[in-house]
């Protein structure tokens, strides 16, 4: 055998590399073009670690920045063209690179909707005071390389695909959390962050390679192939248990969301945000794409001769309602704002949960992934706008504590009756994309007849209103220490504007956007 | 080489004569790791951690050769034992003149629920490896199976696409290290 290794003279013959291979190569060639985005990303990245050592230094946030946002644009403008020359005809490939990564409507509207919130953090850390002077062509690069990551990862239909963009999603944010080196909660949040992830990666691994075990093959289909006979069940809810630990990490859900608060707090405010909206949203979709190849539950499976089903939907129904009640009650006695927009962000992992529930719900209607699609397209601008609103009065006068909100509506009015509306939103109450979004989460799982779980998303929703409304109530109805104006930046005003103009249009003009929802769908 | 050799023919075709050799192999393979291990949780000196953490991994290596994985086996050495655990011991040598000492964290109330959750983990992981019908396929690996070959042909062809972005994995990992280990960080 050792031989053949050391020993063993390697013909190379093309011709018979060309009959073996060939067709896998121009199948691989053909397939290029779609992961156009993808490409750009990965060039973007590698120009921007050689340029930071080209630029000079104070000018980087801002060029730098430029460059990226300019990517990242042209990216997602790639995504969209790219998905819809080629929807709803789909005469193209389902799969792409030998079924690694699907090129369905799901992964493109995800793919939009990353690089459209990476813009908007390219711009929030444009805005923010906390990297005067710091050298970003990494900043952007990692940023770029996470980003990267949520586009396959919203696209994975393979289990080494999940693990791998899992990984691209999670280690660039690692160091993203650190990037302030001299400030002390950074340092002990990345520990935690990094510690956490490799944990909750290492365990996943471990329940991806019991699924390895049971099917002999990495392709999410080859789930449902499971055979249930004997001891299989037992293994198959260990196997899933350990694997939903992976993707709870990600999505900050019960009981992997330890590292959130303390992250959220310690991290930059622009990298808070992109935790938020960009790497959540990631993580949902891949747990959707896993839940689908999985079953729900709804299949009867035989097990030694017996009947029985694993209800999974019971199961994301009870994570779902422990995730929004743990994520609102803490919330409520939180002082600082990245930490109570921390635990909000843990109390809307849960309501979108309710999405995964309701996953298939009833054809023609709009259906649970549908539901977290919209959600996440207001989520998208109600959290990134709040976070542009905080960064903004963070670097206007250093205040991060709800108590030094006080008075602040005056002195910017416009920029705080924007952060209402945001904050409105996240409560979700009409006339915002927060209250559509979740009227359609509960309307999926009422009609799934999860009455119980509707029950508790009420409940919590009344609860939010309390911490989400209490800085509402300091900005506008308290007396602050000053009544001094606070400068506004033509960029600041616009895009929180912008974010703030989006947030209404999707509570009121609704219907053009759950059109385009309505039509997502994704291979199963 | 010779050894080696020996081996992996002798997990890849086991005659009457040299089957009964495998379990002596396996479990000197096994204790090696495991035990190697578990002293790495218990020694303070950090050098001494570096090269139990390369007899466990070695150990390792040998259990892959054993199950006729010999580039794996290979590749365990050539990166673990020969990359990282070196790069360990230079980091030592080249920052620390005096030996350099793991503090250990006093025994908080996180001994008992830490144990508790290994052993689920191993009970569940152990019960699935042990009761489970697996997926195996029943052909033997031919004798020259030229796996790194069908590893090479592998990456390049159905894995093509996590073989490139692991590559961009790599790439920002390293230079996010960098940053972070640089003096002062990104501001320095």
């Amino acid at each position: 055998m050792f031989q053949s290794v050391f020993a063993k003279k390697i013909d190379f013959e093309p011709k018979a590399f060309q009959e073996e291979f060939g067709s896998v190569i121009n199948s691989l060639k053909d397939n290029l073009p779609f992961i156009a985005p993808e490409l750009v990303l990965v060039g973007a990245i590698c120009v921007l670690i050689l340029a930071g050592l080209f630029v000079p230094r104070r000018d980087q946030k801002g060029s730098l920045g430029l460059f990226s946002l300019v990517a990242l644009l042209g990216a997602g403008w790639l995504a969209c063209s790219v998905g819809t020359s080629h929807f709803p005809g789909l005469e193209k490939p389902d799969t792409l690179f030998q079924g690694m990564i699907a090129f369905d409507s799901f992964a493109v509207f995800f793919k939009a909707l990353f690089l459209l919130a990476g813009a908007v953090v390219v711009i929030q850390t444009y805005l923010s005071h906390e990297f005067e002077g710091f050298a970003m062509g990494e900043y952007y690069s990692l940023m770029l390389a996470s980003l990267l990551g949520c586009c396959l990862l919203a696209a994975a239909t393979d289990m080494v695909m999940i693990y791998l963009a899992l990984e691209l999603v999670s280690i660039p944010t690692y160091i993203l959390v650190i990037y302030r080196k001299a400030d002390k909660r950074a340092t002990e949040s990345a520990l935690k962050y990094a510690i956490y992830g490799s944990v909750a990666g290492g365990v996943m691994i471990y329940g991806l390679s019991l699924f390895y075990g049971l099917t002999g093959s990495t392709a999410l289909t080859s789930l449902s192939t499971i055979s249930m006979e004997g001891a299989n069940a037992a293994v198959v809810v260990i196997a899933g248990f350990l694997v939903f630990a992976g993707f709870a990490y990600k999505m900050a859900a019960v009981p992997m969301h330890f590292w959130c608060p303390d992250v959220y707090e310690g991290a930059p405010i622009p990298v808070t945000s992109y935790l938020s909206v960009a790497s959540k949203a990631a993580g949902f979709a891949a747990f959707v794409r896993f839940m689908d190849a999985f079953g729900l539950g709804e299949q009867i499976r035989i097990a030694g001769g017996e009947s029985i089903s694993i209800q999974w939907v019971e199961v994301v129904a009870i994570i779902a309602a422990v995730t929004m009640t743990f994520g609102n009650l803490s919330a409520l006695f939180q002082d600082n704002v990245k930490r109570m927009l921390g635990y909000s962000s843990i109390a809307h992992a849960g309501y979108l949960l309710m999405g995964v529930v309701g996953m298939k719900g009833i054809a023609g209607d709009v259906e649970g992934f549908q539901a977290i699609s919209f959600y996440f397209l207001s989520y998208l601008f109600m959290n990134l706008g709040a976070f542009t609103v905080v960064i903004v009065i963070a670097s206007r006068t250093g205040a991060e504590n709800i108590e030094s909100y006080k008075g602040l509506g005056p002195r910017m009015p416009f920029r705080a009756a924007c952060l209402a509306i945001f904050l409105v939103g996240l409560i979700g109450l009409p006339p915002t994309g927060g209250f559509t979004g979740k009227f359609m989460l509960l309307k999926v799982v009422i009609l799934q007849k999860y009455y119980w779980l509707a029950i508790v998303a009420g409940i919590n929703t009344a609860i939010s209103v309390y911490y989400y409304a209490r800085i509402i109530k300091n900005m506008w109805l308290e007396k602050g220490s000053s009544t001094e104006q606070i400068l506004a930046s033509p960029l600041g005003v616009s895009v929180i504007g912008l974010q703030a103009a989006m947030v209404l249009v999707l509570g009121v003009f609704f219907s053009p956007f759950v059109d385009i929802i309505q039509r997502i769908s994704f291979l199963s | 080489m010779n050894i080696l050799n020996t081996l992996s023919i002798l997990a890849a075709a086991p005659s009457e004569a040299t089957a009964i050799w495998l379990p002596v192999f396996f479990w000197t393979f096994a204790l090696v790791s495991v035990l190697s291990s578990l002293a790495v949780l218990v020694v303070k000196d950090i050098v001494r951690c570096a090269f139990l953490i390369m007899s466990s991994l070695s150990g390792l290596a040998g259990l892959y050769l054993l199950l006729g994985a010999e580039f794996l086996a290979f590749t365990q050495i050539m990166v673990y034992v020969g990359g990282i655990l070196i790069l360990i011991l230079f980091g030592v040598m080249l920052t620390n003149r005096e030996p350099l000492l793991i503090k250990r964290m006093k025994a908080t109330g996180l001994v008992a629920p830490g144990v508790l959750a290994g052993l689920i983990l191993f009970t569940a992981i152990g019960y699935s490896v042990c009761t489970v019908d697996w997926k195996v396929t029943d052909q033997p690996l031919p004798a020259d199976a030229d796996t790194p070959a069908r590893i090479g042909n592998a990456l390049m062809s159905d894995f093509i696409l996590p073989f490139e972005m692991a590559s961009v994995l790599l790439l920002v990992a390293l230079v996010g290290a960098a940053m972070a280990a640089r003096r002062g960080g990104a501001e320095g």
